[in-house]
């Protein structure tokens, strides 16, 4: 018995100098698979940092972590609406661009810079406050959504290219017995309807929620789902959903790695960008309860190199927000490694940013809104 | 009961009243106030103001899904449960163990995962339709037949049990007396044994019921987003964060569980089927 005791007194001691070890340590509060882990390794070795990664699947957890303060987190990643809200409530510090040398290095993707210009006008819009953006955060990921289709439907493809989003909205006109999914978030449901119409997704009155009802409720949606929208269309069990460029991308891969190759996965499903489109962004802030303000900016500037920013892209299906790291990426074309090559034509395919588009991130909008768009959504589903 | 013995049944009661009672009470309180992550401590004021979404008509609609369903289900559940369970009193079999254990067995695997399988294979292309060359169940995935089936599916066997539990307690003497007495077997069943099983009846309707109204995975799956319960409804509030409306419906549902429960006292006073 006492050896058993002493046994797990040196287990547990042990365990107690591990935790101790006099590293400084940096605490990221990220979304999951959402890092490289040699990415994270590199960082460590270079700098004798410990990073610690907590994990959470929503903007709003994000919210509430850093809110009740319960783990001071050095950096939070949440997208652009979350961040709109988080400067408003005084919640981030103000980087130090002093101690960002590699901001130098990079030239932020013209769709990026669009997209933080957008937030600094929601959010004038909403507060009469004037923000740029760029004090407070630093892209991490961007990403469009676009309309998923099957493509053993004769003639979606060239009519999707020709009409865009009408042939999504509007079943009267355009194979009236394609099957239609939408997103089952209220708000993505409501911008997509808004730029079929011509307008602002982040703009609300009484007005607009009637019309994009009306389109939403000719559209005959047979499905509001998340992620099994790409998959029944994989599975032609679906025709149309409108959903994340990433979505579309994360089965490519799964199916090139099965050994498919990318004209054959194409011909099967694809995926449509429309030149006027919904994006978001993911961007690198410092909380102001962080603990390890130095080591923050450490991280940040690190992954402003475009090498870095490459290397995490290659286990993350969505787009590098600097032109410098798509370059690496492009790199990769001619490369021998058959994974490699397809990553970086996938890349030059579905993240072509010399198309020039139209983006919108989805603003903070206020909850009474949202409010009244999820209900009118409900209304829509309930019929 | 011995003093010693009562002390273990503490943990539990505080588990209770951690982790059921407050929350309810919290619940009651989120929904009847402007209590959300804006509003600080001082500012907290009662409101009834969320009342409104209760006539909302996406809410009418919801509510009105969940019952109609709720009772189509347990309605079905009954009539067909209620055979199965009088077959497995009936059965010469030796191990009728063996027999329930079957009922149950697909309550063996993970109900998300099961109902997922399900929804796949009422689709229009699915696993089944490749190895075998047809539907077996047409293309009914998204349609309210998918969503009825399931809940069918899933919820039978707290039917079968409840009625197998109220049919296994029935003397079979009393049986003997009444086909003595010169009851045909059909009378018999009617003025005998189905009074006598009604207890586990209301029970296993309960059972069946209660889930069936509340839940939301299985019709959001089956119905692929299509038909909304009063259970979705409350689920996208939560997920919007919009706590005092969604608490609000929870309280309208607790409602509703609580008058099944005071049924069940009704019927049943021992609490003996509710084993």
């Amino acid at each position: 018995m006492k050896k058993i005791v002493l046994v797990a007194f040196l287990l547990s001691l042990s365990f107690v100098l591990v935790a101790c070890n006099s590293k400084p340590k940096l605490r990221i509060l990220n979304w999951g698979e959402y890092i490289n882990d040699e990415v994270v390794e590199k960082f460590e070795k270079e700098y004798g940092i410990d990073i610690v990664i907590s994990v959470a699947d929503s903007n709003e957890l994000f919210y509430s972590k850093i809110k009740s303060k319960t783990t001071a987190f050095d950096i939070v990643i949440p997208s652009d609406y979350m961040i709109e809200k988080m400067v408003e409530e005084n919640m981030l510090l103000q980087l130090d661009y002093s101690l960002l040398p590699n901001r130098s290095l990079v030239t932020y993707m013209d769709g990026v810079n669009q997209i933080f210009a957008s937030m600094t006008e929601t959010t004038f819009a909403r507060s009469g406050l004037n923000i740029n953006y760029n004090n407070y955060a630093v892209p991490y990921f961007w990403g469009t959504f676009g309309i998923i289709y099957n493509n053993r439907v004769e003639g979606l493809e060239e009519a999707l290219e020709e009409h865009g989003w009408a042939v999504y909205f509007e079943p009267n006109n355009y194979f009236s017995s394609a099957r239609r999914g939408m997103y089952a978030v209220p708000q993505f449901a409501y911008a997509s309807a808004m730029m079929y119409l011509g307008n602002n997704p982040n703009e609300y009155n009484s007005a607009l929620l009637a019309q994009t009802k009306t389109v939403l409720q000719n559209s005959n949606f047979v499905e509001w789902g998340n992620d099994t929208l790409k998959r029944n269309i994989e599975a032609n069990n679906l025709d149309m959903a409108f959903t994340y460029t990433g979505d579309y991308l994360d089965r490519l891969y799964i199916q090139l790695s099965e050994g498919k190759t990318l004209e054959e996965v194409r011909a099967t499903f694809d995926i449509y960008i429309p030149d006027t489109t919904m994006v978001f962004i993911d961007s690198m802030v410092i909380p102001n309860t962080a603990k390890n303000i130095e080591g923050a900016h450490q991280f940040i500037n690190f992954l402003l190199d475009p090498e870095n920013a490459a290397l995490n892209a290659e286990v993350v299906g969505y787009a590098v927000a600097f032109e410098e790291a798509f370059d690496i990426i492009l790199s990769y074309l001619n490369s021998e490694d058959i994974e490699m090559k397809n990553w970086a034509t996938a890349n030059s395919i579905y993240y072509n940013m010399e198309i020039e588009r139209t983006y919108y991130p989805l603003t903070s909008l206020q909850p009474s809104i949202i409010d009244s768009i999820s209900t009118m959504i409900d209304q829509v589903r309930t019929g | 009961m011995n003093k010693e013995f009562r002390v273990l049944s503490r943990p539990y009661m505080v588990w209770l009243s951690v982790l059921v009672f407050f929350p309810i009470l919290a619940m009651i309180f989120i929904g009847f106030s402007n209590l959300d992550s804006s509003v600080s401590i001082g500012e907290i004021s009662l409101s009834f103001s969320h009342l409104n979404i209760l006539t909302q008509s996406s809410t009418i609609i919801a509510f009105r899904n969940s019952l109609i369903f709720a009772l189509a289900t347990t309605f079905i559940c009954f009539i067909f449960g209620y055979f199965i369970a009088y077959e497995i009193k009936l059965s010469k079999f030796k191990n009728k163990f063996v027999l329930l254990t079957l009922v149950i067995l697909p309550m063996w695997s993970n109900l998300i995962l099961r109902t997922e399988s399900l929804a796949n294979i009422m689709s229009e292309n699915n696993i089944l339709k490749s190895l075998l060359g047809f539907n077996i169940f047409g293309n009914i995935a998204g349609t309210w037949m998918a969503v009825l089936f399931g809940l069918v599916f899933t919820y039978m066997p707290f039917m079968i049990l409840s009625v197998y539990t109220a049919l296994e307690k029935i003397d079979f003497a009393l049986e003997e007396a009444a086909l003595d007495l010169g009851l045909t077997p059909l009378k018999k069943f009617w003025k005998v044994v189905f009074p006598l099983s009604l207890k586990g009846v209301v029970t296993g309707s309960i059972m069946v019921f209660l889930p069936t109204l509340a839940g939301f995975a299985i019709p959001k799956i089956l119905s692929r987003g299509q038909i909304v319960f009063i259970g979705n409804i409350i689920d996208n509030k939560f997920i919007y964060t919009n706590y005092n409306h969604g608490a609000l419906l929870a309280v309208v549902i607790l409602i509703f569980i609580l008058g099944s429960i005071l049924l069940i006292t009704k019927f049943d006073k021992e609490g003996e089927t509710l084993l």
